[in-house]
């Protein structure tokens, strides 16, 4: 008696399994080949499927798709980039109103407010090369500097209302009070001493 | 043995918390409500209802307090001060016990006073004439069948006070309508001697004139004891010393048949007369071969007890006791048996239980009951469960015999030893002891603390070294404390199951730390008390034999374990701090009136003062040299400051004289550990306040008439700083002041000129370096400063404000704590309610605002609207609920913990706590609930293990889908 084959061999010889209907929608990734999915029950079906397919691809060739020139493309890339700089700034009204309904006092929604008002833009500066590296060629390089500083202009701003929320919560030493610990008791040089009784 | 170790662990998370709570009422305070030492003339069980059994211990103090003490638990019942002002040396008091009406007749003197037994209500009081005072007091019983329950009149003797009044007998009603008749005798002369005794029908007044004339006879008017008219006089031979108290010929009383009695301690011989009798008796007492040093008459006070006596005769070398029966009719009185005499000293007693007669013996170790009948021993008790006091002697005991059957009986002693404790011994069981010595306290001082600790030490060691051998010596360390860990297990399971009722004292006292006073008192007592331990005699020493006569303690100075006593006649008597042991003693030349210590190389210096105000470097540290540059601050005894400059002599830099006619009356200074946690304040604007800080300054309060001038001065340069006067200070009344940190405050009682209202006002005052926030004058930020350069002359920026408050205060001081975080708190003596109280700092603010609302950042500060008149809330009362009397003086020192500052107080009691002016933060509170804790972690850690299996199989699970 032969032992039955693995799963994986029945895989193997049977291709792709059948894809489940709610991930019909889902295009393929590129260069997956289809017909690898031909299952036995199902070929007159994909088959249908792969020729709508392939007129699609053979009309859009067909019409002659102009393939952008590297110009046309490192402009998009500015324009883009110019957007994404200036994301941060669209932020700054709503995150002042936030910070004006939360209070000055200390509780735990104005303390994690002030946290993120932090946190956020400190990890946006320190990954602006990543934010902006599919923007990167090497024909925006040298204007992808001023976009990068803009960019950086605009999370100091978030910034700047995150100190400007600290500051009014009081927990900036600016006054004088808050270097009084560091301040000393003047001590004469001379000392007196009082013979006034127990 | 594995799984019981780590059930121990788990069980010892249940061990009771260390933990203060802030309803510590009852628990860390104590209170020694005391009377003084009881007289043995007026002492006395009494039984305060005719109907019940139970008896209450009656006495007056030598300190005048008349008091009534529970001999079951030696508990206060009621007392009551007879002296207007605070003595010492209340010696002619007399106290009589009412028969059958529940009363208590007390005599001092000008006042005869009757009060209530049981609760010590005032029921009447008769005042004898100006110039006398009461000399003497007897009850004259009334037949039973009289109105009103009242059991008997009382006859007073007043004897004159100087050479214009007469002596008077008197016979006041028992019900307090006033005296029946007087009795005026004019011949008395001052200072002879003049006694008073009476029977049923007849008041005997015996006179002896003082001088070499005298001659050896006393004169004996006797009066009729319904009108006071005079029906006979006789001269009756007596002997050269009076054995009644006080010098008095004749003695008492109570028992129907008066008699007198005086001896003649070289003839070794007693002369006796009964009262009513011509003919005086003399008997020969017992020789011994001894000289006899003291004769003291005992006799049992009930009027249906046969008429005997007991002298008790001391020798030089031992003593014994004689018995005398009187025969009433023929006025004989015969010996009828003598009682052995010993080395050991004794104290006798003498007391009835209806018709009979019992004599007690006390000595240092047992109490032997004595019938008046004969020789023979009814009881004979051990003393037991009494400490290693030495020198416990009873100096007079009174006692109560009950009679349970045939030959069984129980004998209560009441004991006074010399020492100054009043105890009650149950048939030879000490049952109390009240601490009555603590009453005369007249200066304290707080000990150092305990050594240091033995960890803190190695910590130390480890420190210095290097790392290496540190962190050896760390390991070693580690596995000795190891060793203990077995032993501590096995305690374990026990100590949580039995908890001891101290350990929440104990608990406390290992957060708080231990505290000592050491207490002089105006008895030459040296004392230490434990403040942090229910205020527990740790030693006490008598230092009398050490002063010459006159000398008085005038302050203590405890440096490196030993505790300096200095005396008023310059004498020194170093006494070792921790057990009491007499060091030195090194008798004075000069008088001294006041003392200050200065630093030195290479030890603190003494400056002794003397009354003019000069200072001297005390004699007996020729090789201490003190540190050249610092001034002394003297009040010489005509009330005018004065600075001194120490160096290689002494030199007088400034004087400082109040305006014409006043006198410096008080003075006081910051307390030499006076720590301040921030040198300015912030206001509501997050500005400073900077805090003028110096611990130069000084308060001086002169006084003239009814005017009152506050100084506050530099004491370096001899700058007034500020002053204010006020008017209208009643005469008398104290004017006590504290100066600490940037403030100080004084109180004073003014009568408005106007209507006749009398209030008293507390003052306080701030003084901050400049009156514009966020400036610190012209010294700036400098760290240090001479007080003679030329920005330094700047006076301070003084904010007063003065409050009303409903009573008198005779004290203040401020609570401590050992880094000044901790918000203070103005400790007031309140004399007229015998109360302790701690007033907030923040509600005696000088910047509350006047007249109107606090604005929104005087708020952020806690400033109130300023409002004339403090409330007392009761909720401020240290003392609670208990009557505190005669509170001289409140000492503060800091606790180990930030939070919570010891307090104690002496004068006549003596009061003690310890109070948390911000709230106990920086201990565990009540809510803190140490089983929910561990459940808790228990209940989580149960959760985690039985969730542990369930999430590995879906993380197994997971990995596979």
């Amino acid at each position: 008696m032969v032992a039955p084959s693995p799963k994986w061999v029945a895989e193997l010889n049977n291709g792709l399994p059948a894809k489940p209907k709610n991930a019909s929608s889902i295009p393929d990734p590129p260069g997956l080949s289809a017909a690898k999915s031909i299952t036995g029950k199902q070929v007159g079906h994909t088959h249908s499927l792969r020729t709508t397919c392939t007129d699609q691809t053979k009309k859009s060739q067909v019409a002659g798709r102009k393939v952008p020139t590297t110009e046309e493309t490192e402009t998009l890339k500015l324009k883009k980039a110019w957007e994404v700089a200036l994301a941060p700034a669209k932020q700054v009204p709503m995150q002042a109103i936030m910070a004006y309904m939360s209070g000055n006092s200390l509780q735990i929604f104005s303390i994690m407010m002030v946290f993120m008002l932090f946190k956020n833009p400190i990890q946006a500066i320190s990954q602006t090369n990543m934010a902006f590296s599919r923007f990167e060629s090497p024909g925006t390089r040298s204007q992808m500097l001023g976009i990068k500083a803009a960019y950086i202009l605009m999370q100091c701003l978030l910034l700047g209302l995150g100190v400007y929320k600290v500051n009014s919560m009081g927990l900036l030493p600016t006054t004088r009070s808050d270097w009084l610990a560091w301040e000393y008791e003047r001590q004469p040089l001379e000392r007196a001493y009082f013979a006034f009784g127990q | 043995m594995r799984g019981y170790g780590v059930l121990s662990v788990l069980l010892s998370f249940l061990l009771p918390v260390i933990a203060i709570f802030a309803d510590d009422a009852f628990h860390i305070d104590y209170h020694h409500a005391l009377l003084g030492s009881p007289q043995a003339h007026a002492t006395f069980f009494h039984k305060p209802q005719p109907s019940t059994n139970a008896s209450l211990l009656y006495t007056i103090s030598d300190k005048a307090f008349l008091g009534a003490v529970n001999p079951r638990d030696g508990s206060l019942v009621w007392r009551q001060s007879l002296a207007d002002h605070p003595t010492n040396n209340a010696s002619t008091s007399f106290l009589v016990a009412g028969e059958r009406d529940g009363q208590i007749i007390s005599g001092y003197n000008r006042t005869v006073a009757c009060w209530d037994a049981l609760n010590g209500r005032l029921v009447w009081d008769y005042t004898v004439p100006e110039g006398t005072k009461v000399h003497g007091l007897q009850a004259i019983a009334l037949a039973e069948s009289s109105a009103n329950d009242i059991g008997q009149d009382i006859l007073v003797l007043a004897y004159p006070d100087h050479s214009n009044a007469h002596a008077i007998v008197s016979r006041v009603a028992g019900d307090g309508s006033g005296a029946r008749w007087h009795y005026e005798d004019s011949s008395l002369t001052l200072g002879s001697s003049a006694s008073i005794a009476a029977s049923t029908q007849h008041v005997y007044y015996v006179t002896k004139s003082h001088g070499l004339l005298a001659g050896s006879k006393a004169k004996v008017a006797t009066l009729d004891s319904a009108t006071g008219h005079e029906v006979g006089q006789a001269s009756v031979a007596i002997g050269l010393e009076a054995l009644a108290f006080d010098g008095q010929y004749s003695v008492a009383s109570c028992a129907q048949s008066p008699f007198m009695i005086s001896a003649d301690k070289s003839s070794r011989s007693v002369k006796f007369n009964l009262l009513g009798h011509t003919k005086a008796a003399t008997l020969t007492l017992d020789d011994k071969g001894e000289n006899i040093e003291e004769i003291t008459v005992h006799h049992a006070c009930d009027a249906a007890a046969p008429l005997r006596f007991l002298l008790h005769i001391k020798g030089k070398t031992c003593q014994w006791a004689e018995v005398y029966h009187v025969d009433v009719k023929s006025g004989e009185a015969t010996r009828a048996y003598l009682l052995p005499a010993t080395e050991e000293k004794s104290a006798f007693a003498a007391t009835s239980s209806g018709s009979t007669i019992y004599f007690i013996r006390s000595t240092e170790s047992e109490v032997v009951l004595y019938s008046s009948e004969s020789h023979g021993q009814l009881g004979r008790w051990t003393k037991t469960t009494f400490g290693t006091t030495s020198g416990s002697t009873p100096s007079h005991v009174v006692a109560e015999v009950i009679s349970k059957g045939q030959a069984s009986f129980a004998v209560r002693l009441a004991e006074t030893t010399p020492s100054g404790n009043w105890s009650l011994i149950r048939n030879g069981e000490l049952l109390w002891t009240r601490p009555e010595m603590l009453a005369y306290a007249s200066t304290a001082a707080w000990a150092e603390d305990a050594g240091p600790d033995a960890l803190a030490e190695e910590l130390d060691l480890e420190s210095t070294v290097n790392p290496l051998t540190a962190y050896t010596h760390r390991i070693k360390r580690h596995f000795a404390d190891l060793m203990s860990l077995p032993g501590h297990l096995q305690k374990l399971p026990e100590n949580i199951l039995k908890p001891s009722p101290e350990s929440d004292a104990t608990a406390r006292r290992s957060l708080v730390g231990t505290k000592t006073v050491i207490l002089g008192t105006v008895r030459r007592e040296l004392m230490a008390l434990d403040v942090t331990d229910g205020g527990a005699l740790k030693w006490q020493i008598n230092l009398a034999s050490h002063m010459s006569t006159g000398a008085e303690m005038e302050s203590i100075i405890i440096d490196g374990g030993k505790a300096h006593v200095y005396l008023s006649d310059g004498a020194l008597i170093v006494v070792n701090a921790s057990n009491g042991q007499l060091i030195e003693h090194r008798s004075g030349h000069a008088r001294i009136s006041k003392l200050v210590r200065i630093p030195g190389s290479p030890a603190p210096a003494i400056i002794t003062v003397e009354a003019d105000g000069t200072p001297r470097p005390a004699e007996d540290l020729a090789s201490v040299q003190p540190l050249e540059g610092s001034t002394v601050v003297t009040i010489s005894e005509d009330g005018k400051a004065f600075g001194w400059t120490i160096g290689q002599g002494v030199e007088k830099t400034w004087t400082l004289s109040p305006r014409d006619g006043s006198k410096f009356i008080n003075a006081v200074a910051r307390a030499e550990h006076d720590p301040v946690a921030s040198i300015g304040k912030v206001l509501g604007d997050r500005s400073v306040l900077y805090k003028y800080l110096s611990p130069n300054v000084a308060l001086l309060i002169a006084e003239y008439h009814s005017d009152l001038t506050v100084y506050l001065i530099d004491a370096v340069t001899g700058a007034v700083l500020d002053t204010a006067t006020h008017q209208g200070i009643l005469p008398g009344t104290d004017v006590p002041a504290v100066v600490s940190e940037n403030w100080f405050a004084y109180s004073f009682t003014s009568q408005d000129p106007a209507g006749e209202g009398i209030a008293t006002k507390l003052v306080i005052s701030e003084l901050y370096e400049s009156s514009i926030p966020n400036d610190r004058g012209p010294l700036g930020s400098r760290t240090n400063f001479s007080e003679f350069s030329v920005d330094a002359g700047v006076r301070p920026h003084v904010i007063s404000q003065a409050y009303a408050i409903a009573e008198p205060i005779s004290n203040l001081a401020v609570s401590q704590t050992a880094q000044g975080i901790t918000s203070r708190q103005v400790l007031a003596t309140l004399p007229n309610s015998n109360a302790v109280i701690g007033i907030p700092r923040e509600i005696l603010d000088a910047r509350r605002p006047v007249d109107r609302d606090p604005t929104a950042t005087e708020r952020e500060e806690g400033l109130m609207r300023y409002s004339p008149i403090i409330e007392l809330d009761p909720k401020f009362l240290l003392t609670h609920s208990r009557d505190v009397t005669g509170i001289r003086k409140i000492l503060a020192s800091p606790s180990l913990l930030e939070s919570t500052s010891v307090v104690f107080a002496f004068g006549h009691d003596v009061f003690g706590t310890q109070i948390a002016p911000s709230m106990a933060f920086d201990v565990l509170g009540k809510g803190f609930n140490k089983g929910q804790l561990v459940l808790t972690i228990v209940a989580l850690f149960a959760g985690v293990m039985a969730l542990r299996p369930l999430a590995q199989k879906k993380t197994v699970e997971a990995r596979w889908r």
